[in-house]
């Protein structure tokens, strides 16, 4: 207890079901959550779970569907009451809060992000994050601005009046996270935030949730079932299984000494899947041209993109070279802009692993350009994409 | 005469089942009319059928009418009371030799306007003063107006009349009018039979003052002392225009032209059969001796009064009947392999007073509600009353228009609205659409609550779904009738009783939108510190609103469909003229109000749910049109 301990869990368990004091028994005596359940017709969600949160660190839990992971985290802002065990925010023992102080507790301390966002569709972005502040009481001038300092901060300025409904699943859990963070919360859960995204967004507000956190300097309680996850965002991990925690630790600990089988065999299933490629991250380029395009042409075909570089290819789609917008702009008259693009590029494979990118990655001044066997341009990585990958 | 509305449906099922299979006359068909006297009628002419003259007999059930038209084309044989002037084909028929008179059953009764004794002579026992001591003539009321208030209107009186449809309506209509009753009164028609007894009841069990039609003999004469108003001396010639008092009704023994051919010896006796006012009173009273057993109630008739039977029948057939009655009838045992042996006696007459006497003690309270209700149907009627008719059209053609985006839609309901204007029925369609829209104001101001409530709650949900279940399946006029011994009669008990109905889909749907909102929605809504009340307000509700409109289109609908059952309280409006419609079987008439009342539903309902479904249209086009250009 060295360190400065933001929430304290002890002994938490929840059970469902009428005869909880015979699973009591049952469970003391260590048998398995299926035996009581057939035994006792008792569910034990979760099992004398006990574990401390630093402020500012990233504690993340981890666990299959069903493992109790969802029912802690909503334990500790009370959405679910354990049947036992003491959950202390701070100093205060939060289940014993009447009605007044819970919610004084949950407009001020803690703010949650939902797997499946949990949106208003009824109210358009800066309805949804300002939600926090109105129910506080805020005046409205002073919530909508603080609403849009929010909803810039995740990057989605000039949606603030669009339906929730028209946006795509990374930017509706972004507005999630706006109106997590727009009460000013110290503690924030988030359950599964990032499970119903794609791969390729999920890594995008893995970042940004990163880039956040080291702003804001929040704690965060992050739940996951994947294990990439856990380790690339938790300082601390804690694992579940059938309601009971196995181990919490660092990362590095628990890849190094995980605590029994299961714990082991989930890191590994880690390790195959930490493999990444040049082909995960690669996006698609904006701006294409063609050799005998004229300069003109291919000026405006990078604005239209707002980029500054444009790739030239042949009619197969074989790679030719890049043209920057300076290049085009100075040579404007000519008639096509045959010889007037870069032919010296890096360029790399689909199924390069992007450890092996990196340093290319970081030396080279334009995005690299990924070709397939026979030349053809299948897609460019960023240097951006694969920092982000890295972490 | 009496109930007719209520057997109608069954009775036109009946006659057309009765058509395919023309059955042999073993068993003779009775008409029952459903009330009291024609059944006890049915049962001694039915009882002699089978002791003399070896025929089965049954009852269909059917309204006056109904049983005339029925009995014209040979699908029922006999009607024991046919009240000759109250049916207007009875001569024509007659003349047709479709339906031939064999007799007159009874001709000693009377009609006219009632009021209870204690309102002329007070009732010292019951401490009742007489509040109208002078009071002999219909004339005499005018000075009487104070005594009798109107409820919906309390500067004018309330005369009950007739039941729309009878030939008496008409007649008192005009009495009304000839004796400049209309200056000060209102002539209130009951809507049907039971809801006039009903409204005599409630106001003898009160002890409270009431004038309005009735005839004699019925139960209700023979239980309550009233006293018939007098009248000039009936004369033929000026009747019919209300001047003078009413003939007594010759109350006529018919049989279709079938029966009589193929019966001549039954309808011999039949043509004997005579019986008077207070024959059938003191059957009457057999029959609430009986408990309702109307062949106990007739044997113990016959028995009683023998010297019928030799009216009736030659020597021999008569000790046939004498002897049946000594040895208990012919009647045989009971099956108990078809016959289902058991029964289970209960006093529903006890029930029947308890529920009198509770409408009785507790009438301020009634009354009470029954003002806040009045007043809020007569403010609709002031809000619809400031919309003259080519304003009212304008408006349903532009928002039409606007609902729809299409001008011709729009058009299309002002011709609509216009044919209902044309039918003669604009005044009446405000009546129903104030009623209507009164009843959905107190649907939604009870029902949302509720469905709230039942929305956050297991327990209160599951008790009550049956109560919902039993409003919705409940026949209406199981409550009807006490709705109107409550609440009196007219426009206060139809909003009542169109609550009932019509409130279930705004409480279910409302729940049941609440219900299904996405649970991570509310946690999240929670997680934030909402209040309960926050929580409802600014997420459940909103987010269940498209389910909670349509519950609240289908209360508007509903109500809409309670509008002709409502009538047959005295609800005025486009249902009454259905009714009256049907009672006169003039089928154009009722068809063309049924018309009006499709045409307004139809308007409503297009209009309230054009109007959701286009919001939410222009909400999708306006986010896409925003979500384009703020593409970055």
């Amino acid at each position: 207890m060295k360190q400065d301990m933001i929430i304290r869990v002890e002994h938490l368990s929840k059970l469902y079901g009428m005869n909880k004091n015979a699973a009591v028994e049952l469970l003391e005596q260590g048998e398995d959550r299926e035996s009581v359940l057939k035994k006792t017709g008792v569910t034990a969600a979760v099992w004398d779970a006990s574990f401390q949160v630093r402020r500012g660190e990233i504690f993340a839990i981890i666990g299959l569907s069903g493992s109790g992971k969802s029912t802690i985290i909503r334990c500790l802002n009370m959405l679910q009451r354990p049947t036992s065990g003491k959950i202390f925010f701070e100093n205060s023992e939060i289940d014993e809060f009447n009605k007044k102080e819970l919610q004084e507790y949950r407009r001020n301390k803690i703010a949650m992000v939902f797997q499946n966002f949990g949106l208003m569709s009824h109210r358009d972005v800066l309805g949804n994050v300002a939600y926090g502040l109105e129910v506080k009481g805020v005046s409205r001038i002073e919530r909508e601005k603080k609403a849009m300092e929010m909803i810039s901060m995740v990057g989605l300025e000039g949606w603030e009046h669009n339906s929730v409904d028209s946006l795509s699943g990374g930017m509706r859990q972004r507005v999630g996270i706006a109106r997590a963070l727009a009460n000013e919360p110290e503690v924030l859960l988030m359950d599964e935030p990032f499970s119903a995204l794609d791969p390729l967004v999920r890594r995008d507000m893995q970042f940004e949730l990163l880039s956040i956190q080291r702003k804001l300097n929040k704690t965060v309680i992050f739940i996951t079932h994947d294990i990439n996850e856990a380790f690339k965002l938790g300082d601390t991990v804690a694992i579940m299984k059938s309601g009971r925690i196995i181990q919490i630790d660092s990362p590095e600990n628990m890849s190094a000494n995980p605590a029994d089988d299961y714990v082991r065999e989930f890191i590994n299933s880690a390790d195959k899947t930490k493999i990444l490629s040049a082909r995960h991250i690669m996006e698609i380029p904006t701006s294409i041209v063609r050799p005998q395009d004229t300069p003109l042409h291919a000026i405006r075909e990078m604005r239209a993109n707002s980029v500054s570089t444009a790739y030239v290819v042949g009619d197969r789609m074989e790679l030719e070279g890049i043209l920057t917008i300076d290049t085009a702009i100075k040579n404007r008259s000519a008639k096509t802009i045959e010889g007037l693009y870069i032919t010296n590029l890096p360029t790399t494979t689909q199924d390069t692993l992007i450890s092996d990118i990196l340093p290319m990655a970081a030396e080279a001044k334009f995005p690299i350009a990924v070709l397939d066997q026979d030349g053809g341009l299948r897609g460019i990585v960023t240097k951006a994409a694969v920092l982000s990958s890295m972490i | 005469m009496k109930k007719r509305i209520l057997g109608f449906l069954t009775a036109a099922v009946m006659l057309l089942a009765g058509c395919s299979s023309q059955q042999p006359t073993d068993t003779i068909v009775f008409a029952d009319c459903q009330w009291d006297s024609i059944k006890l009628h049915n049962a001694v002419a039915g009882l002699i059928a089978e002791e003399v003259y070896g025929l089965s007999w049954t009852e269909v059930p059917a309204s006056t009418p109904i049983a005339f038209q029925g009995q014209a084309q040979g699908e029922i044989d006999v009607t024991t009371e046919t009240w000759s002037d109250n049916i207007p084909d009875y001569q024509s028929e007659i003349d047709k030799g479709n339906i031939i008179e064999l007799g007159v059953n009874f001709d000693d009764n009377a009609q006219g306007f009632y009021v209870p004794r204690y309102v002329i002579e007070g009732d010292p026992e019951r401490g009742i003063e007489p509040v109208a001591p002078d009071l002999r003539t219909v004339e005499d009321l005018k000075k009487y107006v104070d005594v009798f208030p109107d409820d919906e209107d309390p500067t004018k009186g309330r005369i009950y009349g007739s039941i729309p449809g009878w030939e008496a309506d008409e007649i008192m209509y005009q009495k009304y009018l000839y004796y400049g009753l209309d200056e000060d009164f209102i002539y209130f028609r009951p809507g049907s039979d039971s809801a006039l007894s009903a409204a005599f009841t409630a106001a003898y069990e009160r002890g409270e003052p009431i004038v309005g039609y009735y005839w004699d003999p019925t139960w209700l004469t023979g239980q309550y002392d009233l006293v018939l108003l007098e009248d000039a001396p009936f004369d033929p010639d000026r009747y019919m225009y209300g001047e003078t008092a009413f003939p007594a009704v010759r109350i006529t023994v018919t049989v279709s032209r079938q029966m009589a051919e193929e019966h001549p010896d039954y309808c011999e006796f039949l043509s004997n059969y005579h019986t008077s006012s207070a024959l059938t009173a003191e059957g009457l009273v057999y029959v609430q001796e009986a408990e309702g057993d109307y062949t106990e109630a007739a044997k113990m008739l016959l028995t009683a009064h023998d010297e019928l039977l030799d009216e009736w029948l030659s020597e021999e057939d008569a000790n046939t009947v004498r002897e049946a009655l000594g040895t208990g009838g012919s009647g045989g045992g009971t099956n108990w392999f078809l016959d289902f042996p058991f029964s289970l006696n209960l006093d529903v007459t006890a029930f029947d007073t308890a529920v009198k006497n509770f409408a009785a003690q507790f009438s301020s309270f009634f009354d009470a509600i029954k003002g806040v209700l009045t007043g809020l149907i007569n403010g609709v009627e002031t809000i619809l009353n400031f919309f003259p008719w080519w304003l009212m059209i304008l408006l349903v053609a532009f928002l039409g228009w606007k609902s729809s985006g299409k001008i011709h839609v729009g058009l299309l309901y002002a011709a609509m609205l216009f044919i209902v204007g044309m039918l003669g029925l604009w005044d009446l369609m405000y009546e129903t659409l104030a009623i209507v829209l009164a009843a959905v104001v107190t649907s939604l101001v009870l029902g949302l609550p509720i469905g709230i409530l039942i929305s956050g709650s297991d327990r209160a949900n599951q008790i009550i779904r049956p109560v919902l279940d039993t409003m919705q399946t409940m026949p209406v006029f199981v409550y009807l009738i006490p709705a109107a011994l409550f609440f009196g009669l007219g426009k206060a008990p139809a909003v009542i009783a169109t609550t009932i109905y019509a409130i279930v889909p705004v409480i279910r749907l409302t729940s049941h939108g609440i219900r299904q909102v996405d649970k991570e929605v509310v946690e999240a809504a929670r997680s934030f510190g909402s209040t309960r009340f926050q929580c409802l307000w600014k997420v459940q509700i909103p987010q269940a609103l498209p389910t909670i409109m349509t519950g609240v289109n289908q209360t508007l609908m509903m109500a809409m469909a309670m509008v002709v059952t409502c009538s047959m309280i005295g609800a005025n409006g486009l249902g009454m003229e259905v009714l009256i419609g049907v009672n006169r079987t003039e089928i154009g008439r009722g068809l063309l109000a049924g018309i009006a009342v499709v045409i307004v539903a139809i308007l409503m309902d297009r209009l309230t749910q054009g109007w959701f479904s286009k919001k939410k249209e222009q909400e999708a086009k306006e986010h896409g049109k925003r979500a384009k250009g703020g593409r970055r």
